[in-house]
């Protein structure tokens, strides 16, 4: 049995730049055949002058501020194609100035049981180095204290698999100590140096898979490799 | 706009936003149609950047709703193009992204298996995306899904296609100079 599980994942798409949220309309979206015709509720539509946010099918939410584009899905099989909606987009709003991008995805993991919730990240942060540097915890613990010891949050900083400008960053978070589980997540960042909007999208549209990809097997990897040793 | 809208509307933004939201939704939804931009005369908004947002209206961003129905677990994946369409069967040319040192293949799957709503994207040539995993969730029991799904791609512009047309036929005219 599974030392893990995946009980939610997201992967979403954030533009950086100047944005007038007063277009993004669901009648702008069908209309301009960007999305699927569907049946809006209002209730799930925020269209502000400043600030949209439309729940989209398939579990997708956009968020538009003036200085941030947010596309995410929940569905794993929606993903791939966020970087066709959002091209779709910005094809038909090129003007649009951008400077930065992001392409995330997080999981939200639950550890299958105590053990494995301590196991997890012994290698990367082990606990001995903490308790020498902190006078009291050398002292004998009781199991509770041991057990309220650990790994909370952490980041990793990698460089950009390509020449792109940017970075990639991973950061593991405890969600929630009592049932075990914690976010995992991997932003995949490039800063954009006076690029035309199109071009932004290229860069999208060309690296958006295997961005999905190198986040989804770094946690696969980094998980197994963490709670089998 | 419904009256549950509007309630909620009020409950969660200011009186002021709430007013400005009735008040122009059907300005919106004209303005979105018509591609334009609505100008407020008097529109004493500042700049409603996410930081501003989240933190003077924070029940305003309404959140993910937690824990997801369902986690996809997704085991294969294919992206694929519609080289027929006969009757009800749709062939289709396909390469696989999770192994992509698999050799391309060609399919055939009926028509019902494209979602209706993506029923005006079918025609030759149409791109699509081959989803093949489980669904589990705390209230779905695990369950297999396949899952074909059409993309939704920029249509190329009639100056563009003008444009690659003069272009074409510039390179006939260069390699038929002699």
């Amino acid at each position: 049995m599974k030392k893990w599980e995946i009980v939610e994942d997201k992967a979403s798409i954030v533009l950086v730049g100047s944005f007038n949220p007063r277009i993004f309309h669901p009648e702008w979206l069908v209309n301009r055949r960007i999305v699927d015709s569907w049946d809006y509720e209002d209730e799930r539509i925020i269209c502000l002058p400043d600030f949209a946010q439309i729940n989209l099918p398939d579990n997708r939410v956009l968020s538009v501020y003036v200085n941030r584009f947010i596309l995410q899905s929940t569905c794993a099989s929606s993903n791939l194609a966020l970087a066709d909606l959002a091209t779709n987009l910005f094809v038909k709003l090129a003007e649009t100035p951008l400077n930065k991008l992001g392409m995330n995805y997080d999981a939200t993991i639950r550890l299958r049981d105590q053990e494995s919730w301590k196991n997890l990240a012994k290698d990367f942060a082990p606990e001995e180095e903490w308790k020498k540097a902190c006078s009291y915890l050398e002292s004998e613990l009781t199991n509770k204290q041991e057990n309220e010891m650990g790994l909370w949050s952490m980041a990793m900083n990698f460089p950009r698999p390509d020449d792109l400008k940017g970075f990639l960053r991973s950061k593991i978070e405890v969600e929630n100590s009592n049932d075990r589980t914690i976010t995992f997540g991997v932003n995949n960042h490039v800063e954009f140096d006076q690029v035309e909007t199109l071009e932004a999208m290229r860069i999208l549209s060309e690296n958006w898979k295997d961005s999905l990809q190198i986040a989804k097997s770094l946690i696969e990897n980094m998980m197994n490799n963490q709670l089998e040793n | 706009m419904s009256s549950l809208a509007v309630e909620r509307l009020g409950e969660l933004a200011t009186d002021y936003e709430a007013e400005r939201y009735t008040k122009r939704t059907e300005g919106y939804k004209i303005a979105a149609l018509e591609d334009t931009v609505l100008i407020d005369d008097n529109d004493e908004s500042s700049a409603f950047t996410e930081e501003k947002v989240k933190k003077e209206h924070p029940r305003l961003v309404t959140p993910l709703p937690r824990r997801q129905d369902f986690v996809e677990d997704v085991k294969q994946i294919f992206s694929g193009f519609v080289t027929k369409i006969e009757g009800h069967g749709i062939t289709a040319r396909i390469s696989d992204i999770t192994e992509p040192s698999r050799p391309d293949e060609e399919i055939v799957f009926d028509i019902h298996e494209i979602d209706e709503r993506e029923s005006d994207l079918l025609e030759l040539g149409a791109q699509f995306y081959w989803h093949i995993g489980y669904r589990q969730g705390p209230m779905t029991s695990k369950h297999r899904f396949s899952t074909i799904r059409l993309r939704r791609l920029p249509r190329w512009t009639k100056d563009e296609l003008e444009f690659s047309e003069q272009a074409a036929n510039e390179y006939v005219e260069f390699f038929n100079a002699d």
